[in-house]
């Protein structure tokens, strides 16, 4: 048994847990499938973990091994943290300064970040928004977001 | 109409210069997505469904199926020239392909690939259409008992797909079908597990969830780890071409490879990274110049890549006629039909027969565009397959914004693909399955459709749900699901160690 499995283990509870309560706000008739499924998917985390367990106790000495290490090698939080933090930052400027704008300082931003060359920043830039204008704006004529300052 | 004016008909309306263009154009895109190791053909269609949303749904299959066969292509031209697979599909290639390209002979190996791929993906087409119509004929004599069968079958294919344990693989796929929950409840017009959020009224939007889960998880598996600068790709130094006499020998290898394919390709819970590797290793159990294994072989690059080619016509069968997407990029395809208000099954081969066979007609024409592009734009994609990952990240992210915006114009389904994105990443981390949870989601509603209706029927009797012979092949076949991992593993390790040791 590994540290992994405890997380997915007590997750997978977790969300049992959660959609339960949920199911009994709900009227009779309309638990019955949530409420299936919920079994279901608790008595298939039960499963998995007895068998982690009976893993566990094959072992000698009965420790938990500690694949977190294995599983995130080479992992780089600075880097992972700030892509995912730009992406909900662009969320933000998509909301504020609209999508074309927020697309093009997340995208210079981003491959600044990533130390890419000016000139490649710049052809980056120029093929994914014409690419995005040509298809979305001109062909599928999706009104992207303008932002609430120039909307 | 009778099958064979279908088929004209469906060829006539492939041939309109709209679709013309936009299976140049998709197969294009999908070998692009191919050459660049780390991006799969799931993530390719998914990030490109949204595209075909304002689209003739006959053409916005056409440019899905256009992606996936470029995308399966694709993949050999890295695992060719710098050996590193574009897709998982291409792994096999990679050791005979390489080694040619050490040899100077990296046009005569992608030339090999290129028509290999071609061939399969044309033969595949074959079976596509012989052996879809009947098994839609099958599908009509389902009722909603079946149709609950037939959803739960589904999820025991999930096992099939699933990526170590079958129990994760399983816990996915309920997880998806709890995920399918989300919204206003068919039957009694209430709503369930909403959040407070009116905008998901209709449940979680797929091509959000699939766009997340395949798309913007990969953004995220990309940037966790030190971003490596590509090999250079190798120089050509002969042509692309292949002689008469070279044809004549890889034929059989492609043949075998077709039918290998093929078959894998109509197995639910197989795929093309299964296929390469038997394709592989049959074409060297049958040569005639077993040396050359290992050293830089045509045959083993064309057995790898016919094979793999040939699962993409056999996937689209049980797929179309059972609504039983057998792996990720059929799923995601299954997506967007349903995004388009069309139900796999038999009501394909009937009411919307004429756009079935343009489908069909399209996905034969992409083969010849797949050769075409293939083959003329061996060198640019060859720099494409070293375009770094930092570049990817951010272009990646930006097209998962907007086309998840354009499903309906509304930011909230960009907060919910990146939601998606997030889990997609965790549940590959922790060795569940993003498939299992797209096919639980596309085949929740189907389930539930199907057993409230069937004891709503009988009156709340549950021995409705055996009634039928139909019922117990399709009980029989959940048997059948649940087992098969196993024997697909020893398969697949098998090959594995085989081709690796050869």
């Amino acid at each position: 048994m590994t540290r992994s499995d405890v997380g997915v283990i007590a997750m997978i509870y977790a969300t049992c847990l959660l959609f339960f309560f949920m199911t009994l706000n709900l009227k009779p008739a309309a638990q019955i499938y949530p409420m299936c499924l919920i079994a279901g998917l608790a008595i298939l985390n039960t499963l998995y973990f007895i068998r982690r367990l009976a893993g566990l106790f094959k072992t000698s000495p009965r420790v938990l091994v500690d694949d977190l290490p294995e599983l995130f090698k080479g992992f780089l939080p600075t880097q992972f943290f700030f892509v995912l933090g730009a992406c909900a930052a662009y969320l933000g400027l998509l909301y504020l300064i609209g999508f074309y704008i927020a697309g093009f300082v997340y995208l210079v931003a981003v491959l600044f970040w990533f130390k890419v060359k000016a000139a490649y920043i710049a052809a980056t830039v120029v093929i994914l928004g014409a690419l995005v204008y040509g298809v979305f704006t001109l062909f599928l004529k999706v009104p992207l977001p303008k932002g609430v300052i120039f909307g | 109409m009778d099958t064979l004016s279908l088929m004209g008909s469906g060829f006539l309306q492939a041939l309109t210069p709209l679709n013309l263009l936009m299976m140049a154009l998709s197969t294009a895109v999908g070998v692009t997505i191919g050459c660049l190791p780390g991006l799969s053909a799931a993530m390719g269609v998914a990030l490109l469904l949204p595209v075909t949303f304002g689209m003739d749904p006959a053409t916005g299959l056409i440019i899905l199926g256009g992606i996936y066969c470029g995308a399966i292509f694709g993949g050999s031209i890295s695992a060719i020239l710098i050996h590193t697979p574009g897709t998982p599909a291409s792994a096999a290639t990679a050791i005979e392909g390489y080694q040619m390209t050490l040899r100077g002979e990296a046009a005569k190996a992608l030339t090999v690939a290129c028509f290999a791929s071609f061939c399969g993906g044309l033969l595949s087409c074959v079976s596509l259409y012989f052996f879809a119509p009947p098994l839609a004929q099958l599908a009509m004599k389902f009722k909603s008992p079946e149709y609950f069968w037939l959803s739960l079958f589904g999820l025991t294919i999930i096992a099939g797909v699933s990526s170590k344990s079958m129990l994760k693989g399983l816990m996915s796929g309920v997880l998806g079908l709890l995920i399918s929950t989300v919204g206003m409840d068919p039957m009694e017009g209430v709503p369930r597990f909403m959040f407070g959020q009116s905008s998901l009224y209709n449940g979680v939007d797929v091509t959000c969830a699939l766009i997340g889960l395949f798309s913007m998880s990969q953004i995220l598996i990309l940037a966790e780890k030190k971003i490596q600068p590509r090999p250079q790709a190798a120089k050509f130094k002969t042509k692309f071409e292949l002689s008469g006499k070279e044809v004549k020998r890889l034929s059989p290898t492609i043949i075998r490879s077709w039918i290998i394919g093929n078959i894998i390709g109509i197995l639910p819970g197989a795929g093309a990274s299964i296929a390469c590797f038997i394709g592989y290793n049959e074409a060297r159990r049958f040569s005639k110049r077993k040396d050359e294994f290992g050293k830089g072989s045509i045959e083993g690059v064309a057995g790898s890549e016919a094979a793999n080619n040939a699962v993409t016509g056999g996937s689209l069968i049980p797929m179309l006629t059972l609504g039983i997407p057998g792996e990720s990029v059929t799923a995601v395809l299954m997506g967007g039909l349903i995004i388009h208000g069309l139900q796999p099954g038999p009501e394909l081969f009937s009411t919307y027969a004429g756009m079935t066979y343009t489908f069909f007609a399209g996905f034969v024409l992409v083969q010849f565009f797949m050769l075409f592009i293939g083959m003329l734009g061996c060198k640019g994609f060859a720099q494409i397959s070293r375009l770094s990952d930092a570049i990817l990240i951010p272009s990646i992210f930006l097209l998962c914004v907007v086309g998840s915006y354009a499903i309906h114009n509304n930011v909230v389904e960009v907060v919910i693909m990146m939601i998606f994105g997030v889990i997609g990443f965790l549940v590959r981390k922790f060795d569940m399955n993003a498939t299992a949870i797209v096919l639980g989601m596309i085949l929740g509603p189907i389930g539930e459709r199907g057993l409230r209706r069937s004891l709503m029927l009988s009156d709340g009797d549950p021995s409705i749900l055996f009634s039928t012979p139909l019922c117990w092949l399709l009980i029989a076949l959940c048997v059948l699901g649940v087992l098969s991992p196993l024997l697909m593993d020893r398969m697949e390790r098998k090959m594995r160690e085989k081709a690796h040791t050869a």
